[in-house]
């Protein structure tokens, strides 16, 4: 009975097993014949849209739901020539949906510019048609370079919250650059964000993903951080620049394979691709960004802007008067953590308050959630019975309203008594409320006994007249001298005078290889007279040892050198013709330095 | 009776000629200051301040009353105008300089050509940079009509030397007008005159800041570390005096 039953058990598995396997084969069978897909589309696409004669584009036939259209269908254009590259498909699994894409390509040649129009392309599935729509091709001229749009689809958008935020309050950031994952492109440097209303953390280390937008995959890479608005109003957010290098669209080989496929323009189009760089740019977008309420704004705030908690603890339950009671202070929470400051003792009578020290522990990587601690240190001068307690304030953006807080008071035992020192300021700053008034008691006199004498404040310089006076002076003193030497110098260079210190200065470089002795005298003489012609202005030829002393103002040794130069010459020509005239080399020197000394 | 009527005659006359001479309020001051009475002795050098006129002494125990009266900022204040008005006033530089100390103030180290800047010089610094000036003039002149050469180079480095020099110093003088004081305990400089904006730090009671410009009940201040940022201006005082 036991093997019977066994058996029939064993048959009816059996016969299950056999079922299933029928019923996937019936599936399988029914996929492939595209029974699953009950919407059928059918849609065409070009890529570049814009190209010039002779330079083909990729035209696309997808057909969405079916894989029946096995043979290519019949693709006209006016002007261009078609070409047929091939079928693929395409089968993706969905939440648990299947879907069968089926996409015929070609390449299309224009062969005249303008616009081309490739018409609908009419197929037919299970004796239903269908068909694509018609798409356009722009045909540029040759020389004019198909003009793709500048920034190849990549974009720059900016996240921001939806609510408005209130002027000091920090909040979270991203912004996000995509770039369409075709194009090989790389980042240059963290985005710049210019605003003169916001402040910003620096941008965190950016994190990178695909994405699916309308059909095309884009690179995103998304960069966050904290922004403070430091203004009120409707006001723009800023300038979100971003620096990238992209490849330009790559050109398609001019020909394509004739082997198709992934053969198309290989090897022929791996000509390196250029990088240039680009600047993309968000610069309308805006936030209302609200003061913060009046009413209702507790003295103690100080500007925390958020949500928190805050608690303040010791561990010392006794002290003595004048030493040290350390307390800490904790406040934990979300918002503008860089402005939270050590919050106020609600009565500082009889405590000193020593600077605190200062932590804060990121809960995250912009610094908006953590845990701020002051350690600080206060001194009781005087008996008290419990810990000081300490008031903190904040404003809660998500409801508006102002929150306080006040920190637990524990009982503290404070012995002894404050000894009778002279009263000392605390160390630095410590947030106490306003300067309080000392009492007034007998000190040691500190002040001076004698007054000094008035100080008169003497006006300052630049409103002195006898200052500009004495500029003024020796300005027009300046100017005047400066008149008369520029006047004389251009007198000088007026008129023959130049010419004639020409002709002085080419007869001396002559002079030094002149051997004969009278005409060396004869030339010294001429460039004597030509120099004291060009400052006198009285003809050469009347110009004896005494004007020419005259005009060049020649001082007295000099004067004698002249004197001896003129009767040497004049000897010289009155001699004889049986006496020749000798002069020695140092005769010839002296000669040479009256020249030179003329000249200056 | 000849006698009596001028033993009479000679009393009068000192009563009516010899009556004691009243103190100033400057001594009035110190002994209200000695009494422990600080307000009163506020209010004496404050009476001295417009009758008498500004002392180096007076600023400096008008300091001294302010820091008894639990007004660190006041008291470093005055001292600063006393040491305006006699840059070598011990007891002023002293008092301050333990003040600083004790409150935390914080003050830009001077600039190293304010170091020998004499003491002589001070109201001369427009003079002093007319003079390089003129001798920068001077060599170039020198150059033109004489062709200088050597002496040219050293009158008008010289020259240009003293200018440079005249100029810093007249800067600085001309900022001394904008200079201003922590008054309070504590002032937190803020990137913006909002109470939200960024806190830049804290400055203590005393800290110098340069007043740059002024908003609605804010002022634009350059910080010791040449930093900006804007501070309430109840927070901080000129040093100059108001006039």
């Amino acid at each position: 009975m036991r093997n019977e039953d066994k058996r029939g058990s064993f048959l009816e598995r059996n016969r299950m097993r056999g079922a299933v396997m029928a019923a996937l084969c019936g599936l399988l069978w029914w996929l492939g014949a595209g029974g699953l897909m009950a919407e059928i589309t059918v849609t065409a696409g070009v890529d570049p849209g814009a190209t010039s004669v002779g330079e083909p584009v990729q035209f696309s036939l997808t057909i969405k739901g079916s894989q029946k259209v096995r043979q290519p269908p019949a693709v006209e254009v006016e002007g261009a020539l078609v070409q047929y590259l091939g079928p693929s498909m395409q089968t993706t699994l969905n939440n648990s949906e299947l879907s069968v894409t089926m996409t015929h390509r070609y390449y299309i040649t224009p062969q005249r510019t303008g616009d081309l129009t490739v018409p609908a392309v009419r197929v037919e599935i299970d004796g239903q048609p269908y068909q694509s729509q018609p798409v356009t091709i722009r045909v540029l001229e040759p020389g004019q370079a198909e003009a793709p749009e500048p920034n190849q689809g990549a974009q720059v958008e900016v996240e921001i919250p939806k609510r408005p935020v209130y002027i000091g309050e920090s909040f979270p950031v991203q912004m996000r650059l995509l770039v369409p994952s075709e194009i090989r492109w790389a980042i240059q440097a963290m985005p710049d964000f210019d605003s003169e209303s916001f402040l910003k953390t620096p941008f965190q280390n950016p994190q990178q993903q695909k994405q699916n937008r309308n059909g095309r995959d884009y690179d995103v890479l998304t960069f966050r951080s904290v922004l403070t608005p430091i203004k009120s109003g409707t006001i723009p957010i800023g300038t979100i620049s971003f620096r990238i290098q992209m490849a330009s669209q790559k050109k398609k080989a001019s020909q394509p394979s004739p082997f198709g496929g992934i053969f198309d323009g290989f090897p022929f189009d791996a000509q390196p691709t250029v990088l240039q760089e680009r600047t993309l740019k968000l610069e309308n977008a805006r936030m209302q960004v609200l003061d913060l309420p009046t009413e209702g704004k507790p003295e103690s705030f100080r500007g925390a802007i958020g949500q928190f908690r805050f608690v303040a603890s010791t561990n010392q339950a006794r002290v003595k008067v004048g030493e040290p009671l350390t307390v800490t202070i904790q406040v934990q929470g979300e918002g503008n953590f860089d402005r939270i400051e050590v919050p106020p003792l609600v009565r500082p009578d009889g405590w000193r308050i020593y600077p605190p020290e200062t932590s804060f522990a990121k809960a995250d990587d912009t610094g908006r959630r953590g845990n701020k601690t002051f350690r600080l240190a206060l001194v009781p001068e005087m008996a008290h019975q419990q810990t000081p307690q300490f008031e903190f304030s904040y404003f809660d953006p998500e409801t508006a309203k102002y929150v306080t807080q006040l920190s637990a008071s524990v009982p503290l035992e404070v012995v002894g008594s404050l000894p009778p020192v002279t009263r000392t300021e605390p160390a630095s700053s410590a947030p106490v409320p306003a300067p309080k008034r000392a009492e007034e008691k007998p000190v040691h006199s500190e002040v001076l006994e004698q007054n000094t004498a008035s100080v008169e404040v003497r006006a300052p310089w630049s409103a002195s007249r006898e200052f500009w006076g004495v500029q003024a002076g020796i300005a027009a003193l300046v100017g005047v001298w400066v008149a008369l030497r520029w006047s004389r110098n251009r007198r000088e260079h007026a008129g023959v005078g130049p010419l004639l210190r020409k002709e002085a200065a080419a007869m001396q470089l002559r002079l030094k290889g002149t051997l004969d002795p009278a005409a060396f005298l004869r030339d010294a003489i001429r460039i004597v007279q030509l120099r004291a012609s060009a400052r006198c202005g009285q003809p050469v030829g009347a110009i004896g040892a005494q004007e020419a002393a005259g005009a060049l103002a020649l001082d007295e040794t000099a004067r004698r050198e002249l004197m001896w130069l003129f009767e040497l010459d004049a000897s010289a020509r009155f001699a004889g013709a049986s006496v020749s005239v000798v002069l020695s080399e140092g005769e010839r020197g002296r000669i040479l330095e009256l020249l030179e000394r003329s000249v200056r | 009776m000849k006698r009596r009527l001028s033993f009479v005659a000679i009393a009068a006359l000192t009563l009516v000629f010899v009556q004691p001479c009243p103190a100033s309020p400057f001594e009035d001051g110190n002994a209200a200051f000695k009494a422990g009475k600080f307000s009163e002795a506020e209010g004496f050098y404050n009476r001295q301040l417009a009758e008498g006129g500004d002392t180096a002494a007076l600023r400096f125990n008008l300091g001294k009353t302010r820091e008894a009266l639990g007004d660190p900022g006041g008291a470093m204040l005055e001292w600063e105008r006393a040491l305006r008005l006699s840059p070598t006033h011990r007891p002023s530089s002293l008092a301050l300089a333990s003040a600083r100390l004790t409150s935390g103030a914080w003050v830009a180290p001077a600039h190293w050509w304010s170091f020998f800047k004499p003491e002589s010089a001070r109201g001369l610094e427009g003079w002093i940079a007319s003079v390089g000036a003129w001798l920068l003039v001077g060599a170039v002149l020198g150059a033109w009509a004489w062709n200088w050469r050597t002496g040219a180079l050293l009158l008008g480095g010289s020259g240009a030397f003293l200018l440079w020099l005249g100029f810093m110093w007249s800067r600085d003088v001309a900022w001394e007008a904008d200079l201003a004081l922590v008054r309070e305990r504590s002032v937190t400089p803020r990137m913006a005159p909002a109470d939200p904006a960024r806190s830049l730090g804290d400055l203590a009671a005393g800290s110098r800041v340069r007043i740059l410009g002024e908003s609605a009940g804010w002022n634009r201040c350059a910080l010791p570390d040449g930093s900006e940022g804007w501070i309430l201006s109840k927070g901080i005082e000129r040093i100059a005096p108001p006039q």
